[in-house]
């Protein structure tokens, strides 16, 4: 990493062990100012165990958090220029929305103008200028999760958390959300680091993804990098949807069960090739493969094909007129580029 | 639908009135008799009202005091006890309470004479006060004295204020709790602005349980407080027995009930104010 300033929020070697149990292995993250960062990894990978780890919930077991050059790992959340929104936002229920909002800076004892001010501009934030009197329970639960957020926004946080922060929504008050959490990323410009187990909520919101799997990150990248070229299987695999063929490689050429060759670096040995449904087509000269389903999703077709290796191929047709070629039964002929292809070496 | 709901209604209600609105209607009803030749008759006297007044005033203040230390004293350790139970015992919380569940059944007349073995006069304490050296001759004043009674009684009555609290401490969720670390809360803070406000029925249920009990019970002023700790209930007993003066007894037990219900009421509409204005707002 030769990026000319240093990161705001640093990870070197973190790590916590609960006894004889790993919940998060040795990482190293590097969150530059203004990111939207998302920990991406199915429930129980540690993801939330991390993110708790930099909000000072709970102490690494080894290595070194700092956040804007200052060594924070032995900090208390209370003292850490974090804020956090919980997944089931822990607002106070003997407090009014204001009051919530209004409560960290309370503590700090501000004079009373500048509280007002700034509860009714984090309340304007997240478009709840009229709620302030409102009573915590007589409000739906995007709404809450509206207040959550300014009661941490309005704390002016060098890195704002925020812990499956959507996961408690329907979906189409979570795609409302999305957007208003992008809005206000723009607006105030700030560093918000999220943990999600859903790889699209990830993919819309963040510049940058780690995607996390048994306590170990597996690949840390830009989405469409992630996409396009996952590091390991678990990436490919978690990732979206995907097609993972079985081959060899033998002296620098991989042949695939299914029955394509190709030159690839690398060593002697097993080894898979992630294919994205959408990069295959009908191709002349192609795989040849059976329909086995399709499947209509309005803007798009889904299409499984089985190969004559037995193993099943994903294509996605963005036409949606497509169908009648793809009956099942059918045999059409399939292919991608090779750069579309991502070679893993197999465990 | 209601119809149906208010037929349901009338067993219980007839229950409630035979069994406990009646004869209390009655005894008050007595309070205006008078007893002549030790006869109770129908009358219409206060007498019994102005002997509660005058003789019995000053008890009636202390005892009300007596009931007040207690209360304040059983629901401090019992947020004490059932916070540490709740936040701090992890798994062991619910053994914890368990524990206090066991001690009320107890008894509550073997209590008093535990303490009677403890702070008579060759009772452990003062036995093992001369043991280290630092009395020559027992404490006389460690039994039969009104701290004696108020030992004995927050003693028994901690689990009626234990559970209450913490049945309402359950409901504070942990998020809560770090939302408010998060924000810059101190520990005595997380307490103050966070913990107590989301509890404050289950202190005041803790506070009104030990309370009445403590300023209606006998028994313990009776074998622990000598002649300084005597407390209004006795004089009801007396009145009632060795008196039989039926008026007087029940005006002691009705100015008790109507003292320590002025002072629920006026705890409570304290309560209500503070949850409408909680520590936690912009201060």
């Amino acid at each position: 990493m030769t990026s000319a300033t240093a990161p705001l929020l640093k990870l070197s070697g973190v790590s916590k062990s609960f006894g004889p149990v790993t919940a998060v292995a040795p990482l190293d993250l590097d969150v530059a100012a203004g990111d939207f960062c998302a920990i991406l990894g199915p429930s129980g990978c540690g993801k939330s165990t991390l993110l708790r780890m930099i909000a000072g919930f709970i102490e690494p077991s080894a290595g070194k958090i700092a956040i804007a050059g200052q060594d924070v790992t032995r900090l208390g959340p209370e003292k850490r220029p974090t804020n956090m929104v919980f997944q089931s936002y822990g607002l106070f229920p003997h407090l009014t929305v204001a009051e919530n909002v209004a409560f960290g800076l309370a503590l700090q004892k501000r004079p009373r103008a500048e509280i007002a001010e700034r509860t009714q501009e984090a309340l304007r934030l997240v478009r709840l200028e009229t709620f302030g009197e409102r009573s915590i329970d007589r409000l739906s639960g995007g709404q809450q999760q509206r207040v959550a957020l300014a009661r941490a926004l309005i704390m002016r946080p060098k890195v704002l958390l925020l812990d499956e922060p959507l996961a408690a929504l329907d979906l189409k008050l979570r795609h409302q959300m999305q957007e208003e959490l992008r809005r206000i990323h723009q607006e105030i410009g700030g560093t918000f680091i999220f943990v999600t187990h859903d790889q699209s909520e990830a993919f819309a919101l963040a510049n940058l993804v780690a995607v996390m799997n048994e306590g170990k990150v597996e690949q840390i990248g830009s989405p469409d990098r992630i996409y396009l070229h996952p590091a390991t299987l678990f990436v490919a695999d978690f990732v979206g949807e995907t097609t993972i063929l079985a081959g060899e490689r033998r002296k620098g050429r991989v042949r695939l069960k299914a029955g394509l060759e190709f030159d690839s670096k690398g060593a002697d040995g097993p080894v898979r090739v992630v294919v994205r449904p959408e990069r295959v087509e009908v191709r002349f000269g192609g795989i040849p493969a059976v329909v086995t389903d399709a499947v209509f999703f309005g803007s798009s077709l889904k299409v499984s094909l089985k190969l004559p290796s037995g193993e099943m191929l994903i294509l996605r047709s963005s036409d949606a007129n497509a169908g009648e070629h793809f009956r099942p039964g059918a045999n059409v002929n399939v292919g991608w580029d090779a750069k579309d292809q991502q070679v893993i070496d197999a465990p | 639908m209601t119809r149906h709901f208010n037929l349901f209604m009338v067993p219980a209600l007839a229950v409630l009135a035979f069994v406990f609105a009646i004869p209390i209607l009655l005894l008050f009803a007595v309070s205006f008799w008078s007893v002549k030749n030790f006869r109770l008759q129908p009358d219409f006297s206060f007498a019994a009202w102005q002997r509660f007044l005058t003789v019995y005033g000053d008890l009636t203040l202390y005892t009300l005091l007596v009931g007040l230390l207690v209360g304040l004293l059983c629901t401090a350790l019992g947020f004490v006890f059932a916070y540490a139970a709740r936040f701090k015992a992890g798994r062991f919380g619910d053994l914890l309470l368990v524990a206090t569940l066991i001690t009320l059944f107890g008894g509550y007349l073997v209590k008093i004479y535990a303490w009677k073995s403890i702070l008579g006069a060759d009772g452990l304490l003062n036995q093992a006060l001369m043991w280290l050296g630092l009395t020559d001759e027992p404490l006389a004043f460690l039994i039969y004295s009104r701290g004696a009674v108020v030992v004995a009684l927050v003693h028994f009555l901690l689990p009626f204020a234990i559970l209450p609290i913490y049945a309402s401490l359950r409901n504070v969720s942990e998020a809560t709790i770090e939302a408010a670390r998060d924000l810059g809360a101190s520990g005595a803070q997380v307490i103050t602005r966070i913990v107590i406000p989301q509890t404050l029925p289950g202190l005041f249920s803790a506070f009104a349980f030990c309370f009445l009990l403590a300023a209606g019970d006998y028994v313990t002023p009776m074998l622990l407080g000598g002649t300084s700790g005597s407390m209004l209930g006795q004089f009801v007993l007396l009145e009632f027995s060795t008196n039989f003066n039926w008026p007087a007894g029940s005006a002691l037990s009705f100015g008790l009930l109507f003292a320590c219900l002025v002072l629920i009421a006026a705890l409570a509409a304290l309560g209500g104010r503070m949850m409408r204005r909680p520590a936690g707002a912009v201060s």
